[in-house]
């Protein structure tokens, strides 16, 4: 599983963990029903105590990202996560909070932001939907 | 149940009229990773050998396993390792006359985890210690002390002086014993990032006094650094409730501040000023706001 | 201060260095000297010269130390101690050449104001620059030894041999006059015989002109990086080292005490008892070939020696004199029990073998044993070699030398040895066993007080050098009739009561704390007691044996006798453990 730890920007590690995985299982790099590294594997490969990988593990659980099954180990759920309309509008409301301010400083406003959104996601759709028209050929 | 493994209550220490040690006092629970950091000379050899014994306590009290290891040093040092600062060895024996030698006083050693370890460490079984480089007498200490499987785990600034692919030896060999049911490790550093990656409790000794203890994630969550742009400019730091340090010049300065948030973003209000950007404050940025200089200048304020 | 060369800044640096040593060894010798001359102001003629010779020998001894505080900068192995200064701008010739002239200075001003000051004080005419000239001429000669090279062998084997050529030479100027009925050197024959030719100043001269020339060329190359003759890495730690690393057992794993013992014995024991048996093999070779060399060259010796007797001897007087030498070398080398370092001027003991899961009364019990039976199998190495060689070298040697002539008392010896029985064998071994254990163990003990509380144990030392000054000068005051005898008998006995009742309080309380803190267990109290009273039993058994009678005797001399013997072995029992637990646990 490729999960790097970053110590300079603050964020606690077993929430970079969390992140990352959630990340992995939006993306599809880890399919439903896949296993997680053991927590002392993980441990090891990151070079974190083994007590944080407990805890975003369990973190995990509890959003219903993963599930434990005793004896087995840790496996990504099957069906995707429900994670709690709440839980989703406060990531997201974190990281607009974090542009409006930045686009603040670089004195930008609220409309300009919202045009530069709009153009950005009209590219992104171009650049992805171009391999899926190569896949159909 | 959690069980206490170390407790040290109310320890003083001095030497020769300077004090090491001021009523500190210490808890560690097992299956954890206690970290301890601290300035350079700021007390944590110290209480670390206190817990072996090598030092007595004179004031206060020092039980590891619920026993006081000077009055019962055997009970102790049994279920102990420890990799001590100067790698104290003794010079005149092989690696592999250490190993027996240690593995005669712990009758839990387990010679095919020994092996491992000395495979992977790539150490010569016949080479002398005192013919060893720092980094693999560091490897010869760590082996003796992990080898036998020990319940408790003290390790004092195991990678100073090593370059990097010994101290990830060093960092897995801890990470192992913690993950094996129940047992502890406390370790002392000055590389921050190590204890921030290492540490489930972390506790900072600053000038013989415990400057701050917890789990590692509270402490990390209530300290947070803000960087503030102000109408203004300032010729010398603002003054700012709840402030721990302040950098910076004219109209931006970066704080690192803990405590109330609502207070602290008042205060910036009342001096003109607005955050651009909070975040928490990693380990370093603590450290050196509770025990680096610029502390100094908000004790006047 | 400011310094304004670099002259006078490494002439700072060795002064720093050695003002305590210097000071250290002009007061012990002079001190030593002066108390032994009060003691004897009061004998006979004879008997005051014989005086007057030791104290002579005890102001020159400390010369023959050389200089340890320098040696200790380099953690006592060979080679130039200075060496932080090769990274600074200064010339090699000033940083070896400053150190060396000051050192021999110093030697040199210590030995005359001792020689001045025994001369004020007693009647007799201490030598002045001749001895002082040798010296100076040792002085040289061993530092060059110890700094040009940093292989141990060569500097070792030079040091043995400048010491064998100059107590040779001494021994030979001492006795070219033969008097019958007395040693031959009395104090009225100084004049003459330390009125030294002209060609022993230009030796000398020569002597040292050539130590300087060695010591900065050796100390060049060391600067350099190459050395002379460097040292195998793997030797670099000195004879110990290579000692301890001749014996290859497989340590055993599995008992703890096994492997203690094992650890004990390879870095502590193995190697005091290879040195004993190495030197009486060593005494047993000379005394062999002695009497053959002396025999074949008969004639040169006769020319070059003035021998008053038939019987000229000069290889002969080697094993005898090796073999006191020996004996110090393997008594000295029995102390520090207990493994203390000392690294960077502090001492202490490795914080790996204090964290060892081993109790602290088993441990020094441990140590204490094994390094007693080594010196006990090392001296008796030696007795057995001197045994052996006794019959080889005759009397001459003997009668010339202590006046004694000591092979034809072998047999007298061994017969008195046969005619014990066998409990009074038993009782003669116990005896011995203990005492040497108990020696072992003042040593070891002195040296953790020291390491615990060096301050206080300097005063307690210079105090009770003051109050044998103190004594002596009572007694010198007492021959010349100021004070009555009364004085010094009166202070005598009540120190030694003290001292009596100190002991037996200072075990009481020491059991008495140990047994709290669980330093001890109560069946080592047992033990210890049981040992002492072993001890008492030997003890008189033995001096029955010998022949003492206890009949005419008083009661309180009887007593008192008692109460030390019992005593001393179970203060030693105590305070071993209660001083390493001080050490262990700081």
């Amino acid at each position: 599983m490729d999960i790097t730890i970053n110590l300079t920007d603050g964020v606690p590690i077993y929430r970079q963990i969390i992140n990352q995985v959630k990340y992995l299982v939006a993306s599809g790099l880890l399919q439903p029903g896949e296993e997680l590294p053991p927590i002392r594997t993980l441990a090891l490969q990151l070079k974190v105590t083994p007590n944080t990988i407990v805890k975003a593990y369990g973190d995990l659980e509890n959003a219903g990202v993963v599930h434990k099954r005793r004896g087995s180990g840790t496996f990504v759920s099957e069906e995707r996560p429900q994670l709690a309309i709440r839980e989703r509008r406060r990531v997201i409301g974190q990281r607009i909070d974090a542009l409006l301010a930045e686009a603040h400083q670089l004195s930008f406003d609220a409309d300009d932001i919202l045009r530069m959104v709009r153009e950005r996601q009209a590219a992104m759709g171009e650049a992805t939907a171009e391999p899926t028209r190569k896949e159909k050929k | 149940m959690v069980e206490t493994v170390v407790d040290v209550h109310d320890l003083s220490r001095s030497f020769g009229g300077k004090t090491a040690l001021d009523g500190v006092s210490f808890r560690a629970t097992a299956g954890h990773v206690h970290g301890l950091m601290g300035a350079n000379g700021a007390g944590k050899t110290t209480l670390l050998k206190h817990l072996l014994g090598l030092l007595r306590a004179t004031t206060g009290s020092v039980r590891v396993f619920g026993v006081d290891p000077v009055r019962d040093p055997v009970g102790v040092l049994a279920r102990t390792g420890y990799l001590s600062e100067e790698r104290e060895l003794p010079e005149w024996m092989s690696v592999d006359e250490l190993m027996r030698y240690s593995q005669a006083f712990h009758p839990g050693w387990d010679a095919s985890y020994a092996r491992e370890l000395l495979d992977t460490f790539a150490l010569d079984p016949a080479k002398k210690i005192k013919e060893l480089s720092k980094g693999m007498r560091a490897q010869a200490g760590l082996i003796a002390a992990v080898a036998h499987r020990p319940e408790l785990l003290i390790l004092d600034e195991p990678s100073s002086g090593l370059d990097a692919v010994v101290r990830r030896d060093i960092l897995d060999a801890i990470v192992r014993t913690v993950a094996d049911d129940g047992r502890t490790v406390i370790f002392s550093s000055h590389l921050l990032d190590e204890v921030e990656r290492m540490s489930d409790h972390v506790t900072l000794i600053h000038q013989g006094r415990v400057a701050l203890s917890g789990v590692l994630d509270d402490v990390r969550g209530a300290y947070r650094r803000s960087r503030l742009r102000f109408l203004d400019p300032f010729d010398r730091p603002p003054v700012i409730d709840t402030a721990l340090a302040i950098e910076g010049s004219g109209r931006s300065w970066s704080v690192i501040h803990s405590g109330s948030l609502d207070q602290f973003r008042h205060s910036v209000s009342a001096r003109g000023g607005e955050i651009v950007e909070t975040r928490d404050a990693t380990l370093e940025e603590i450290f050196l706001a509770r025990a680096g200089r610029s502390r100094s200048q908000m004790e006047a304020a | 201060m400011k310094m304004r060369s670099p002259t006078v800044a490494v002439l700072w640096e060795v002064w720093r260095v050695t003002r305590v040593e210097a000071a250290r060894k002009l007061a012990l010798g002079t001190v030593a000297a002066m108390v032994v001359l009060a003691l004897s102001s009061s004998a006979r003629e004879i008997i005051k010269d014989s005086t007057a010779a030791i104290a002579l020998v005890l102001i020159v001894i400390p010369h023959f130390a050389g200089w340890l505080s320098t040696a200790k900068l380099n953690s006592g192995r060979p080679g130039f101690p200075l060496f932080l200064h090769y990274t600074r701008p200064v010339r090699t010739t000033v940083i070896v050449g400053l150190p060396m002239a000051c050192l021999t200075a110093l030697s040199v001003v210590i030995y005359l104001l001792s020689a001045l000051l025994l001369r004020l004080t007693s009647a007799y005419a201490f030598p002045l620059l001749p001895v002082a000239a040798w010296v100076a001429a040792f002085t040289m000669i061993v530092l060059a030894a110890l700094w040009s090279t940093r292989n141990w062998i060569i500097s070792l084997v030079v040091m043995m041999f400048a010491a064998a050529q100059i107590l040779g030479m001494a021994m030979r100027r001492l006795t070219a006059v033969e008097l019958p009925d007395n040693y031959d050197w009395p104090p009225r024959l100084w004049p003459t015989l330390f009125d030294f030719p002209s060609t022993d100043y230009a030796v000398i001269a020569l002597i040292g002109i050539a130590s300087f020339g060695v010591a900065i060329a050796g100390v060049r190359r060391q600067r350099h990086g190459d050395g002379w003759v460097e040292a195998p890495s793997a030797q670099r730690g000195g004879l110990w080292a290579w000692l301890v690393n001749l014996f290859r057992i497989p340590c055993p794993t599995s008992s703890a005490t096994r492997a203690q013992l094992w650890f004990d014995l390879k870095s502590n024991g193995l190697p005091l008892l290879t040195i004993g048996v190495a030197l009486a093999i060593v005494i047993l070779l000379l005394s062999a070939v002695a009497n053959p060399i002396d025999i074949t060259f008969a004639d040169e010796i006769r020319a070059h020696l003035s021998c008053t007797i038939d019987d000229c001897f000069y290889a002969r007087a080697f094993p005898v004199l090796i073999t006191p030498l020996s004996l110090l070398v393997v008594l000295f080398l029995g102390g520090n029990a207990f493994g203390i370092r000392r690294k960077q001027g502090r001492t202490y003991v490795s914080a790996f073998e204090a964290t060892q899961a081993y109790g602290a009364a088993r441990l020094t019990l441990l140590k204490l044993l094994v390094k007693s039976a080594c010196l006990l199998a090392a001296i008796g190495a030696i007795a057995v070699s001197v045994w052996i060689s006794l019959p080889l070298l005759g009397d001459a040697v003997f009668v010339q030398m202590w006046n004694v002539p000591l092979n034809s008392q072998v047999s007298p010896i061994k017969s008195a040895i046969a005619a014990f029985e066998g409990y009074e064998l038993l009782a003669l071994a116990v005896v011995v066993i203990i005492g040497v254990v108990v020696w072992v163990a003042a040593f070891a003990v002195l040296g953790a007080l020291w390491t615990r509380w060096s301050r206080r144990a300097n005063v307690a030392v210079s105090s009770l050098l003051l109050f044998g000054l103190a004594l002596a000068f009572l007694a010198v005051a007492e021959h010349n009739g100021i004070m009555s005898p009364f004085v010094i008998d009166a202070i005598l006995a009540t120190a030694r009561w003290a001292a009596a009742a100190a002991i037996i309080g200072a075990t009481a309380y020491l059991y008495r704390s140990c047994l709290a803190e669980h330093t001890l267990t109560a069946r080592y109290a047992l033990g210890a007691l049981l040992v002492s009273m072993a001890f008492v039993a030997a003890w008189v058994t033995l001096l029955r044996a010998v022949g003492v009678q206890f009949a005419g005797v008083s009661w309180t001399s009887v007593g008192s006798m008692l109460l030390w013997s019992v005593f001393l072995p179970l203060f030693a029992s105590v305070l071993a453990p209660w001083s390493y637990s001080r050490i262990r646990h700081l």
